[in-house]
């Protein structure tokens, strides 16, 4: 199921920020992938919400630097992800 | 915004000596919110020099507020990160339904404006940021400075309807130093806020007359008392509109200038009443008796916003949320 959502998440990702899933890992960041601007921060964030059942608050997503970040608040709220 | 592409690394690097404030800013804000590194750089590719010095001169008042506290400066940066995600986050709910989520005035009194802490520490902070970040308030600021305090005299009130922060009235009152000052705001939060501003701003305190009012009512002042008002970031924060802009026109000296600003299909953490468009809100200054003199839009969408076609196309699209500013005249 760790691996299921992680697979997820890189998906989630990989798709709005148009790269390759492949190139995701818990390094990857808006100083990685330009892309990645409090717009699509949001995008993500939503999306994330969607998929995985939870609710995060704006504090919560404020906070949120790298994809790192994220699997760890994933983990908090109770949903595995590697 | 399409903007020549900066490379934020080496523009801290030559800023730091150049622009303490603006690289100060820009590097606690994409340390903190790594995702706001395009806002930094779209702002320093559209508007080069004059957005590091503006930088400059908002950090400078932020850290007077924050007491010469980093720690505090951090939290205000985040205030403004939070703000950010909160308004891209209702507007995307606004695209969807076509209204506001606050429906009720008093309801945001009791969450925002009746809270010194929630004012103080959060919502002003946020905005005294986004003068920095956000394109459509640096663009209100420089409309503010050349198209505004270039075309009213020093020789009388300029009062601040809505002061909130109180950036715009220490300004204007240091530019006119014979003129006095009224800064008026329904939040006592803000007004301690202002006050001071104002004090950083080194504007002797008997220049200006602090009160708390209401625009959803009648003013608590005379007919004709300002040759010049400030009113801008107000308008859709209140039910009724065209009651405050009849209000303004009523304080507002025969001759004098009024400084004017809507939000159009831009939802935040406070807004409530919804222009659809510009010609909405110039129908409404029109309608109190004001005299449209010049006007801006700034689309918040990206696009060449030195295009004026463009920047015109682009504030017609029913999508995209525009800042909208202008000078009227009585």
């Amino acid at each position: 199921m760790s691996q299921e959502n992680r697979t997820k998440l890189n998906e989630i990702i990989a798709t709005l920020l148009e790269v390759d899933a492949a190139t995701i890992d818990n390094n990857t960041s808006p100083t990685t992938i330009e892309q990645w601007d409090s717009l699509n921060h949001l995008n993500i964030c939503v999306a994330v919400e969607q998929e995985f059942g939870i609710q995060l608050q704006t504090d919560e997503m404020a906070t949120i630097r790298n994809v790192g970040d994220l699997v760890t608040m994933l983990n908090n709220k109770d949903v595995a992800c590697a | 915004m399409n903007t020549p592409s900066i490379d934020l690394k080496q523009l801290l690097a030559d800023a730091k000596e150049t622009h303490p404030g603006a690289a100060r800013a820009i590097d606690r804000l994409i340390t903190l919110a790594p995702m706001f590194q395009s806002a930094a750089r779209d702002m320093a590719g559209a508007y080069g020099e004059t957005f590091l010095r503006r930088a400059d001169d908002r950090v400078a008042e932020i850290d007077f507020l924050c007491n010469g506290d980093p720690e505090k400066f951090d939290e205000a940066i985040q205030a403004y990160v939070r703000f950010c995600l909160e308004f891209a986050r209702k507007q995307a709910e606004f695209l969807k339904t076509g209204k506001y989520s606050f429906q009720d005035f008093d309801e945001m009194c009791s969450e925002l404006y009746d809270d010194d802490e929630a004012v103080q520490s959060f919502y002003l902070f946020a905005l005294l940021f986004s003068f920095i970040f956000s394109p459509n308030y640096y663009e209100f600021y420089d409309f503010f400075e050349t198209e505004f305090l270039s075309h009213i005299t020093d020789n009388g009130t300029i009062c601040e309807v809505g002061c909130g922060h109180g950036v715009y009235l220490g300004q204007a009152l240091s530019t006119h130093p014979k003129s006095q000052g009224v800064a008026i705001d329904i939040s006592p939060g803000a007004l301690e806020v202002a006050k001071r501003m104002l004090n950083f701003h080194k504007i002797a305190s008997d220049r200006v007359d602090f009160a708390q009012d209401d625009l959803r009512k009648r003013l608590n002042r005379d007919k004709g008392m300002a040759h010049a008002i400030i009113c801008c970031e107000v308008l859709e924060h209140l039910p009724d509109p065209q009651h405050a802009l009849h209000e303004l026109h009523r304080i507002l000296r025969p001759g004098g200038t009024a400084l004017l600003s809507a939000a159009i299909r831009m939802e935040s953490v406070d807004h409530l009443y919804v222009f659809r468009t510009p010609e909405e809100v110039i129908e409404m200054i029109e309608r109190a008796g004001l005299k449209l003199q010049a006007s801006r839009v700034v689309p918040l969408a990206k696009g060449n916003m030195q295009d004026e076609e463009e920047r015109r196309k682009l504030a017609e699209d029913p999508r995209v949320p525009v800042g909208y500013i202008c000078r009227a005249s009585k």
